[in-house]
């Protein structure tokens, strides 16, 4: 019951922010709202059991990804008169029933997978067993079945850092 | 784990994809617009999660952490390219990007 509680708390901050990222005009306001979708995110995840990817979603995206936003944001002066209002009329209205209708899309085939089994019940494991989200667990898959994924990842982390630098460097005209 | 806590996070999920769609289509600033994308790449996150705890595996948790690294790789590359274009132009509006048309 409580976790279903907190659950909801933690849903409600994730909607309001992630709403209010899509609608406030001010572009540093619309960055915050969304670090404090991250932030109910996160506690998501820490109820579902996953502290280290809590943390790394607080770390990376609420910290890194977010603060970079920031910076791009103060780097191209951008100001709410910069910002074009939301459309209004047929286009508004079109967006929101295009999205209402993605939702019901994904949310009927959610009734798709309704009469799953519980497979951890099915299993005879007992409910204080679930240890998926834990640092020994995730490292032990993430460094055997998963080792040649993560060294790609670092290439992949370097072409960005690299692509990045060479994107936005200031060239001389010849 | 109850199955509840599964379609909770299942539908909440699907909230924050179809809130970043809506976001993706109303705002007409290529920054903005960047921002719901990553609303819409965390929405998916949460389903991943959601079914690792559903199955009691860590596979899903591998797969979040190695989307959590490649968002952070393309929120980088997709705001240098937006700081690439402000320069270009001195404006943001989605017509912009069509100088990076082959």
């Amino acid at each position: 019951m409580l976790t279903l509680v907190a659950l909801g708390i933690f849903a409600l901050v994730a909607l309001v922010g992630g709403s209010l990222a899509v609608m406030l005009r001010d572009p540093i306001y619309a960055v915050l709202s969304l670090v404090k979708a991250m932030l109910g995110l996160a506690g998501i995840y820490f109820i579902l059991g996953a502290e280290y990817i809590g943390a790394i979603q607080i770390i990376v995206y609420a910290g890194a990804v977010l603060v970079t936003f920031l910076f791009v944001v103060m780097l191209v002066n951008l100001m709410p008169a910069d910002i074009p209002p939301l459309p209004r009329g047929l286009n508004l209205y079109g967006a929101i029933a295009l999205a209402a209708a993605w939702m019901l899309v994904l949310t009927q085939a959610l009734t798709a997978i309704l009469d799953l089994p519980d497979p951890a019940e099915a299993r005879g494991a007992s409910p204080d067993q679930y240890l998926f989200g834990t640092l020994p667990s995730i490292g032990k898959v993430l460094f055997t079945a998963y080792a040649f994924p993560f060294e790609l990842l670092s290439i992949t982390l370097i072409v960005g850092l690299i692509g990045a630098s060479v994107l936005v460097q200031k060239r001389s005209e010849p | 784990m109850r199955p509840e806590i599964l379609y909770f996070s299942l539908t909440l999920a699907a909230a924050l994809f179809s809130l970043g769609l809506l976001g993706l289509l109303l705002r007409r600033n290529l920054l903005l617009a960047f921002l719901c994308v990553e609303l819409m790449l965390n929405a998916a996150n949460l389903n991943f999660l959601a079914f690792s705890r559903y199955h009691n595996e860590p596979t899903g948790a591998v797969f979040v952490l190695f989307g959590i690294c490649l968002a952070a790789v393309e929120a980088v590359i997709g705001l240098g390219l937006i700081v690439r274009t402000f320069r270009a132009h001195q404006d943001l509006g989605y017509t912009n990007l069509s100088a990076l048309r082959w």
